[in-house]
């Protein structure tokens, strides 16, 4: 679930769970509308303290990703805004970054890395389509 | 301050000439969780029975809820209270306990006390010395709910009890708090679950608070970093670095944990020259660890690995 | 929440928490005078003859009861004095072993947990008198005619009840010192017997330096032998006439005894109203230290006997104290030879202390040792 954190990680629980959610949503196991946990509801459920998910929410919030409505709860937003692309990249770079020490071990060379982020995004957008 | 749950003004206490604890002050406040952490004889029982008035200081000032509760009595009607080995009228059924609750307690909410005690399957009918410490506990902890509470002074209540009830506490306290915005002020042993339930982090030793932070901010600030390194570059590291926490070593690869902004750190370890460094995940209990080193905590276990460091070096290219 | 709701809450707690004590109480004070009438009662149902006389019997027994001459106190007087000591000291002090922290953490103050054991000590003494006394007056009532008046019966009782609360709140007073309820019983038997102890020790004063014939030192004993307790309630200590004292060889420690005492009325009659006045004052008194006392009380000491100072201490000094005076009274001039006595104990008495924890220690080290 997009609610599995490992409080033992450095990263801080709230930004776990704004990466969570992000990764729900690019998943699609979230989509537009769909309603999320109230703080409460969470706190209670997941064992985490309260005030670090209303701070993950509000950042969520602050990014555009969910809505909250008074009395009716928080929901993913209609139109999901692109993230900052210097960011993204960013992002994007540190993670290729391990798959690439990964690939040293492992002896696999730059053409093959090349066909397989190929091989990914086909299945990827695939997928996303059959949603 | 108006806006503090816990005002803790330099508290200084000691038992028969032992200092237990050493000018502490601290600050809760209002709708925070705070873990206070610490080794046994730390003084964090002594620290939450002095908060209560259970116990007076020889120095210093408590004041909860803006009110000094040793003047001030009352303000203990919305502070719950649960210990680690509560104590109770053992010849009292379960029920009389929470009927005496109910008459100590002004705000006391039996329709709570109910669903709770029937949710921990609580024994109305049987007598508090039959019960075994766990059930104890969940009985203290249902009262201190029962009372509609604004503060919540838990003394390691789940210290020895089984996996099971220790989620079921979590469970219901961080629904407490998200629903009524109840201040907790907890000591513990479980790092896990601090990890998880606090956001303020305070850390005793030896009567002594070594830090008092907030969680997120203690975990951006420590870090652990591992490189490869000979002899020179150690030299070179711990001359730039002085705020090395903690270093370990073993062959070429240097492992050091180290408090302060991490953009720095990485530059300056970027400019001693290409040892790639690389930060690893460092647990809240790893960071303890080296906190408490830094401290003077330096209990030597004569384990058996420590004899085989040599071997490590001798093998090490 | 106001006060008077707390004090309803802490009255019902330790009526529930103490009720059976209560009970025994009730039934170890009274139950010569209620087996008795019902006795009777039964008697005459069955129309046995000897029941009237099984009747003036008891009635005389309560005469005698009531107006103890001799040594005659009768159960139901030592029983009340025993079981006001042991209220005091089990409501404290039995709460300190695992619920007094629940209590303390209650929003409720010291004072009100000490006020509150005092109410419910002195309701329950109150009520078992009430109830007794009730049953005797009625008993006096409906059995045949016996010279025993009602309005004697009706104030002794008064007297006797106050007389056990303010025992009641010197025990309270006392376990608000111990932490342990035997130190605190035997504490508080130690602090009944004091004035009888500074009395004996200022009559030898007395006798020693300015009144060698032993005239102001009788004074001086019959004083402070009637605040004894026992004396209070056997009016032993009551002036009387021809007594004469042997000073510094036949006094005794232990209250109640004085083997030279003759057959002596006392002077209850038409005293009562002073006695009762005073006994109200004292007992405001010891509650009122008692409530400064345990708002002071250092409740991490669980281990200790006395929740002020040091045990050990105080017992060398009380034990060296009772050496000295045991010794002193054989020597001729008793005050010089107490003060010597004292010192030389003390010495003695701390250093075979001291020698023997080194000699424990010692034994620990070698056992430590040998493993």
């Amino acid at each position: 679930m997009w609610f599995d954190i490992d409080p033992s990680l450095s990263m801080p629980i709230y930004q776990q769970l704004v990466h969570g959610v992000k990764e729900a949503v690019a998943r699609g196991v979230l989509v537009a509308g769909d309603r999320i946990p109230t703080v409460r509801e969470l706190a209670s459920h997941i064992m985490i303290n309260p005030n670090t998910i209303a701070k993950a929410y509000q950042r969520l919030e602050q990014e555009g990703i969910i809505v909250t409505m008074r009395s009716r709860g928080s929901f993913i937003a209609e139109n999901l805004p692109a993230s900052s692309r210097e960011e993204g990249r960013q992002a994007i770079a540190g993670l290729l970054d391990k798959v690439m020490i990964e690939a040293f071990h492992r002896g696999v060379d730059a053409e093959e890395i090349k066909s397989l982020v190929q091989e990914r995004l086909k299945k990827w957008e695939q997928e996303r389509g059959s949603r | 301050m108006l806006d503090l749950a816990i005002n803790i003004n330099d508290i200084s206490k000691s038992f028969d000439g032992l200092t237990a604890l050493d000018h502490i002050t601290m600050q809760v406040p209002y709708g925070c969780v705070c873990g206070l952490v610490g080794p046994n004889g730390a003084g964090k029982s002594t620290l939450i029975k002095i908060c209560m008035d259970i116990l007076r200081p020889d120095h210093g000032e408590v004041e909860l809820l803006g009110e000094n509760p040793r003047w001030k009595n009352r303000v203990r009607e919305r502070v719950g209270y649960v210990s680690d080995i509560p104590g109770m009228y053992p010849n009292f059924k379960c029920e009389e306990m929470f009927q005496l609750g109910s008459k100590l307690y002004p705000h006391w909410d039996s329709e709570r006390c109910r669903d709770l005690s029937s949710a921990f399957e609580i024994p109305a009918t049987r007598s508090v010395h039959a019960l075994s410490r766990g059930m104890k506990v969940r009985m203290a902890l249902v009262m201190a709910l029962a009372i509609r509470p604004r503060l919540l002074l838990l003394d390691e209540p789940t210290a020895g009890l089984d996996p099971l009830f220790r989620r079921e506490f979590l469970q219901v306290v961080m629904d407490e708090v998200a629903g009524n915005g109840t201040t907790v002020f907890y000591s513990t042993h479980n790092l896990a679950d601090l990890e998880r339930a606090a956001d303020y982090v305070g850390c005793l030793n030896n009567g002594r608070l070594l830090f008092h932070h907030p969680l997120d901010e203690m975990k951006g600030s420590l870090h652990r970093v591992q490189m490869m390194v000979d002899d020179e570059q150690v030299l070179m590291i711990q001359n730039r670095l002085p705020d090395i926490l903690d270093a370990q070593r073993n062959g070429r690869l240097y492992s050091i944990t180290i408090e302060g902004n991490w953009p720095e750190i990485e530059a300056v370890l970027n400019n001693l020259g290409s040892f790639y460094p690389e930060k690893v995940n460092l647990s809240l209990e790893e960071a303890f660890v080296s906190l408490m080193r830094k401290d003077g905590y330096n209990f030597k276990l004569p384990l058996h690995s420590e004899r085989n460091d040599e071997c490590f070096k001798e093998v090490a290219p | 929440m106001n006060e008077l709701a707390i004090y309803r809450g802490l009255f019902w707690k330790e009526w529930k928490d103490n009720g059976r004590l209560f009970g025994l109480g009730f039934i170890l004070i009274a139950w010569q005078n209620l087996f008795y009438p019902i006795f009777h009662w039964l008697l005459t149902r069955n129309g046995t003859s000897s029941a009237s006389t099984y009747f003036r019997e008891w009635a005389l027994n309560l005469r005698v009861i009531m107006n103890p001459g001799d040594f005659g106190t009768g159960p139901m007087v030592s029983m009340g004095i025993i079981m006001a000591i042991a209220f005091g000291v089990l409501l404290l002090s039995h709460e300190r072993s695992s619920s007094l922290e629940f209590l303390v953490s209650t929003p409720v103050s010291r004072k009100e947990i000490i006020v509150g054991k005092f109410l419910a000590g002195a309701s329950a003494l109150f009520g078992i008198m009430l109830i007794h006394t009730t049953l005797v007056l009625a008993a006096l009532f409906i059995g045949p005619a016996v010279p025993v008046s009602r309005l004697e019966v009706a104030q002794w009782s008064v007297f006797i009840t106050v007389a056990w609360i303010c025992l009641f709140s010197l025990s309270l007073l006392v376990s608000t010192l111990c932490r342990n309820f035997a130190v605190a019983g035997i504490a508080t038997l130690m602090f009944m017997s004091l004035p009888g102890i500074a009395g004996q020790f200022a009559c030898q004063i007395a006798t020693h330096f300015f009144d060698p014939a032993g005239k102001a030192a009788l004074k001086i004993y019959n004083v402070m032998n009637y605040l004894q307790p026992w004396g209070l309630f056997t009016g032993q200590g009551i002036p009387r006439k021809a007594d004469s004292v042997d000073a510094g060889s036949s006094f005794y420690i232990m209250v109640g005894s004085g083997g030279e005492l003759s057959n002596v009325k006392p002077l209850f009659d038409g005293y009562y109203p002073y006695q009762i006045a005073a006994l109200l004052i004292v007992t405001l008194l010891f509650l009122s230290l008692a409530i400064w006392l345990f708002n002071r009380n250092p409740l991490e000491r669980k281990g200790d006997l006395l929740m002020f100072g040091n045990f050990k201490q105080v017992a060398i000094i009380f034990v060296t104290f009772l050496i000295a005076w045991v010794r002193a009274l054989d020597s001729a001039s008793t005050l010089l030879a107490f003060v010597g006595y004292f010192i030389l104990y003390f010495a003695a008495i701390y250093i075979l202390f001291i020698l023997f924890t080194r000699f424990i220690a010692l034994f620990r080290i070698r056992e430590w040792l040998s493993r």
